[in-house]
C-alpha cells in the first residue's frame, strides 16, 4: 500500500482510531495485523518469507539471551545467514547468475546459460532484513534484552509507517515503545499529521513532478543533448530526496500519531559543506547501521590509516550492492568511496584549511553537491552502459543531439513550461522551509497561527498541484 | 488555541478554497475544451438520433467529416472519434452511447496503430469527469483504476486527477485560447486539422513510436462485436488514411495490428476497408503529418468514405435515410 494512494487514505484513520479505542494488551495484535495487511497490499504470498524470518530471529535471539560461549555466536550466525540468505536468494541470485553467464561465454566455456530465477522482490526486503540484524546483533553485544514476547518482536519487524522503507530502527529505540502504554495525545496527533503532510507534499508534488523530466531522460540518454542530462541529473537529485525523505517523514509522522518516535532519517543532506557531513546527513538510519555494525566490526579507525580507508571502501561498496544487484550501483558505492577517502587524505594533508565565512561555505556546499549529483548518474542509469554515457557526455558538454526545452509527449506526461515553473516553485518553497524549520517541524508547535498558515497553505497546494497518478516510492524497490 | 482547532481549521479553510479554486481551474478548462466538452456530451448524456457513428481515435476526429458524409449519403451521422483513444476508450464510447441514444444503423470502427496499445488505458480520463452521469462511463473508469466517488461527489477532488497539462490547458482557457486553433472548426464530433501539409518525405518518419499491442486488447474488439451484434447493428472495421504506410516502417507491431483487424473481420463476417491504401494517401497536400489527414485531406477522404457507405448501404436492405 502506497502513503500516497486512496487506500492509504483510508487505512491510516482507520488503524489509528482503533488503536487507541481498544485496550493496550489488545494494541500490538491490532498494530501487527494492520502491518499484515499494508504488507500483503504488494505481494500476497511474500508475507510467508518476512514471517519465516522472523521466526528465526526470535528463536535466534531468545537463543543467544539463554546460551553462553560460542553457542551465543552460532545463533547470530544463523540468524546472519537466515537474513543474508534470503537477501541473496531473492535480490542477488539472478545479478549472480548473470555474471556467471556473461563470464563463461567470455571464456568460451559455454553458450549456455545457467538458469535464472523468475521471481520479484519482496518489496523492502532490504530494509526489514537490516532491521531484524540490527536486533539479534544488539542482543549478541548484550545492548538489547531478547524479546520474549513473539508478537512484539513480529510487529518491531513489521510495524507497518517504517516497513518497506525505513527508517531502519534500533531495538533499543522501538522495542520499549511497543510495551508502553500510549495514550491519545493530541500534539502528537498534530505534529505527526504534519509532517505527514509535509512527506506528501515533498513526494505528489515535488518528487513525481521532476519525475516526469528524469523519467523521460534516463530512459533514452543517447538523444538528449549535454544541458538536458545535466538538468535530469540535478532534478533526479531533489526528486530522490524529495521521495525518500518524504517517504520518511510520513513513516515518522505516521508512528508519532500512535506516539511512536522513530529516529530522523534526514537532516537537510544538501545543505552539507563537504560529503563526509553528507553522509552524516543522508539516509541517517542506513548509514549509521553501516557506521555500527560493519565499519566498526571491521576495526572502523583503530588499525591504522590505509585499514581505515579499506574500511570505508568495503562499507561503500556493500552500501552500493544493499541498493541494488546492479553494477551501477556498485560504481555509484566506489565513487563516494573515492571522495570520502580524498576528503580524508585533503582535511589530513592539506597545508591550508578553508577559511569559513559566506562565499566559501556557499562554493564548498555547491561543490559538495556537484559530486554527490554526479554520483547519482550511476545510481539512477538504467545499465552501465547509459551511465557512462550520461557521464562522458555531460564531461564533455556534448552537443551532437538537440537540446530539447520541453520533454514527453506521444502519451508520456509532459514536462512543459507549468511543470517547469512549479517544480522550480515548490523545490525552492521546500528548501526555504527545511533551512528555517528542524527535521520534524517541531518549531511550529509554538507557533500556532504560522502553524495554521503552514499546513493549510501546504494541504491547497498537495490537493491542486499534486500528482496522484499512484506513483510508487523510489526506494520500495531496495 | 486548542489543538484539535489547529487540526480542523486548515482542513476546513483548504478545502474551501480548494473547491473555489476547483470552480476557477475547471471553468478555464471548460472554456479550453470548447471541442471536447460538447462532443462528450453529445455522445454519453444527449439522446439525439444518429443513423450511423464512427468510432476511433484522432484519426478520426479530424479525417471522417460528417457535414461532406451526411450531404453524400442523405444520412444523419456523428463523428464519436476520441482523441488518443485505444480500444478500450472505443469500447466505452460505443457502449456509453447505446446506454443513452438510439441504436444507429452502422457503426464504422477505425483500427490504427495506437487501437491496441492499452499500456495506458485511458489518453485524458480527466475528460470523462464530465459525463459521469453515463453509467457506462462512471462504471468503466472504476474498473480500470480510476475511483470516481470523490470525484462525482467532492468535485474538488477533481482537481487531485489533473495534471500538469490539463492545468496548464485551465490557463489557457482564462486567457482566452481554446483547443479549436484560430482557422479550425468543429461539426458534429470532426475536429478540423490545420491547412498544413507534408512538404518533404524524410522529414516526416516518426521513429519514437514504440507500440504494442496489449494483451486484453483483441477481447475489448471481440466484446465490441458482440455489444453491436446485440443490439443488431452492422459493424464496419475501417483503416483510415496514413502517408504513404510510412508508420508501417517505425512500428514493428504493425502486421499483427493489420492481422488481428482482418481475422477479426473474417471470423464474424464484417466488412473490413483498408483505406491506407487508397490513392489519396501518396499526396502530401491531404495529410498533416504522417498519422492525420489535414483539413483538404479530411474533406477528400470524406467524399470517398461517404462513396463507399452508400455503395454499402445499397447492398444492405434497412438503409432508408
Amino acid at each position: 500500500m502506497l502513503f500516497n494512494s486512496i487506500e492509504f487514505l483510508i487505512f491510516f484513520p482507520v488503524v489509528t482510531l482503533l488503536y487507541f479505542l481498544l485496550p493496550h494488551r489488545w494494541r500490538w495484535l491490532h498494530l501487527l495485523i494492520s502491518s499484515c495487511i499494508f504488507y500483503m497490499a504488494f505481494i500476497p504470498a511474500y508475507i510467508l518469507i518476512l514471517f519465516a524470518t522472523i521466526l528465526i530471529d526470535y528463536y535466534a535471539g531468545i537463543m543467544i539471551g539463554n546460551a553462553s560461549g560460542k553457542n551465543r555466536k552460532r545463533w547470530l550466525v544463523l540468524s546472519i545467514i537466515a537474513n543474508v540468505g534470503v537477501l541473496a536468494v531473492f535480490k542477488y541470485y539472478n545479478f549472480f547468475i548473470d555474471n556467471v553467464n556473461d563470464l563463461l561465454h567470455a571464456l568460451g566455456i559455454t553458450t549456455q546459460n545457467l538458469p535464472y530465477l523468475g521471481i520479484i522482490l519482496p518489496i523492502g526486503l532490504s530494509f526489514h532484513t537490516f532491521q531484524a540484524m540490527s536486533y539479534t546483533i544488539e542482543v549478541y553485544r548484550g545492548h538489547q534484552p531478547p524479546e520474549r514476547h513473539f508478537g512484539i518482536y513480529a510487529l518491531y519487524v513489521m510495524f507497518y509507517p517504517q516497513l518497506v522503507a525505513g527508517p531502519i530502527e534500533r531495538p533499543q529505540n522501538l522495542l520499549p515503545q511497543f510495551h508502553e502504554k500510549k495514550y491519545f495525545n493530541s500534539a502528537f496527533l498534530l505534529q505527526g499529521l504534519r509532517l505527514m503532510l509535509w512527506g506528501l507534499f515533498k513526494k505528489v508534488v515535488i518528487a513525481d513532478r521532476l519525475a516526469m523530466y528524469v523519467n523521460a531522460v534516463y530512459l533514452e540518454p543517447e538523444k538528449f543533448h549535454a544541458l538536458n542530462l545535466i538538468i535530469a541529473t540535478v532534478f533526479f537529485a531533489i526528486q530522490i530526496y524529495c521521495d525518500f525523505s518524504g517517504y520518511s517523514d510520513m513513516a515518522i509522522g505516521a508512528a508519532k500519531t500512535m506516539g511512536y518516535d522513530l529516529m530522523v532519517n534526514f537532516k537537510r543532506p544538501y545543505f552539507a559543506k563537504n560529503i563526509q557531513a553528507f553522509w552524516a546527513r543522508w539516509h541517517v538510519s542506513l548509514s549509521t547501521w553501516f557506521r555500527d555494525y560493519l565499519y566498526v566490526a571491521l576495526g572502523g579507525n583503530r588499525r591504522g590509516l590505509r585499514r581505515t580507508y579499506i574500511n570505508v571502501a568495503i562499507v561503500f561498496l556493500v552500501s552500493g550492492f544493499w541498493h541494488g544487484a546492479n553494477w551501477t550501483f556498485i560504481v555509484w558505492g566506489a565513487l563516494h568511496t573515492l571522495f570520502i577517502i580524498t576528503y580524508m587524505l585533503y582535511n589530513r594533508h592539506a597545508p591550508w584549511k578553508l577559511p569559513n565565512n559566506a562565499v566559501v561555505n556557499f562554493l564548498s556546499l555547491g561543490f559538495t553537491f556537484v559530486c554527490v549529483s554526479f554520483a547519482w548518474i550511476f545510481f539512477r542509469a538504467e545499465n552501465m552502459q547509459d551511465a557512462w554515457l550520461m557521464a562522458e557526455r555531460i564531461l564533455r558538454y556534448d552537443q551532437s543531439e538537440k537540446f530539447h526545452l520541453w520533454v514527453g509527449g506521444y502519451g508520456k506526461p509532459v514536462f512543459g513550461a507549468v511543470s517547469a515553473l512549479l517544480a522550480l516553485g515548490t523545490t525552492a518553497l521546500m528548501l526555504l522551509t527545511e533551512l528555517k524549520l528542524p527535521p520534524r517541524l517541531e518549531l511550529l508547535d509554538k507557533k500556532p497561527y504560522a502553524d495554521l498558515l503552514f499546513c493549510t497553505t501546504l494541504l491547497i497546494i498537495v490537493i491542486v498541484l499534486g500528482n496522484f497518478q499512484k506513483t510508487s516510492f523510489i526506494y520500495f524497490q531496495f | 488555541m486548542k489543538t484539535i482547532y489547529r487540526i480542523l481549521i486548515p482542513v476546513v479553510l483548504a478545502l474551501l478554497i480548494c473547491q473555489a479554486v476547483y470552480w476557477l481551474m475547471s471553468s478555464g478548462l471548460q472554456r479550453f475544451q470548447a471541442y471536447r466538452t460538447p462532443h462528450l456530451q453529445e455522445l454519453f448524456v444527449s439522446k439525439t438520433q444518429h443513423d450511423m457513428l464512427f468510432l476511433g481515435s484522432s484519426r478520426v476526429v479530424g479525417g471522417i467529416h460528417p457535414g461532406v458524409i451526411d450531404s453524400l449519403t442523405g444520412l444523419n451521422t456523428y463523428n464519436g472519434g476520441i482523441d488518443g483513444g485505444n480500444i478500450l476508450e472505443f469500447a466505452i464510447a460505443l457502449k456509453g452511447y447505446l446506454a443513452v441514444h438510439p441504436p444507429p444503423k452502422l457503426v464504422v470502427l477505425n483500427l490504427d496503430y495506437i487501437s491496441f496499445d492499452l499500456r495506458r488505458k485511458f489518453f485524458n480520463y480527466v475528460q470523462y469527469y464530465n459525463v459521469l452521469q453515463n453509467r457506462v462511463v462512471d462504471s468503466s473508469l472504476r474498473a480500470n483504476g480510476h475511483p470516481v466517488f470523490f470525484a462525482k461527489h467532492l468535485p474538488l477532488f477533481r482537481l487531485t486527477a489533473y495534471d500538469d497539462f490539463t492545468r496548464s490547458n485551465c490557463f489557457k482557457g482564462w486567457r482566452g485560447i481554446t483547443e479549436i486553433s484560430a482557422g479550425e472548426y468543429q461539426y458534429k464530433g470532426f475536429l478540423s486539422n490545420t491547412d498544413f501539409f507534408i512538404e518533404a518525405d524524410s522529414t516526416v518518419v516518426l521513429d519514437t513510436l514504440q507500440r504494442y499491442v496489449s494483451p486484453g486488447s483483441l477481447d475489448l474488439l471481440n466484446d465490441m462485436v458482440q455489444t453491436c451484434r446485440q443490439h443488431k447493428i452492422p459493424l464496419v472495421l475501417l483503416h483510415s488514411p496514413i502517408y504513404k504506410q510510412m508508420l508501417f516502417r517505425s512500428i514493428r507491431v504493425y502486421p499483427q495490428i493489420l492481422a488481428l483487424s482482418d481475422s477479426t473481420a473474417r471470423h464474424n463476417q464484417l466488412a473490413y476497408w483498408r483505406h491506407d491504401t487508397l490513392p489519396l494517401c501518396s499526396n502530401p497536400a491531404f495529410f498533416a503529418n504522417v498519422g492525420h489527414l489535414n483539413k483538404t485531406g479530411a474533406r477528400a477522404y470524406s467524399v470517398v468514405l461517404a462513396a463507399q457507405l452508400k455503395k454499402y448501404m445499397e447492398q444492405s436492405p434497412g438503409f432508408a435515410p
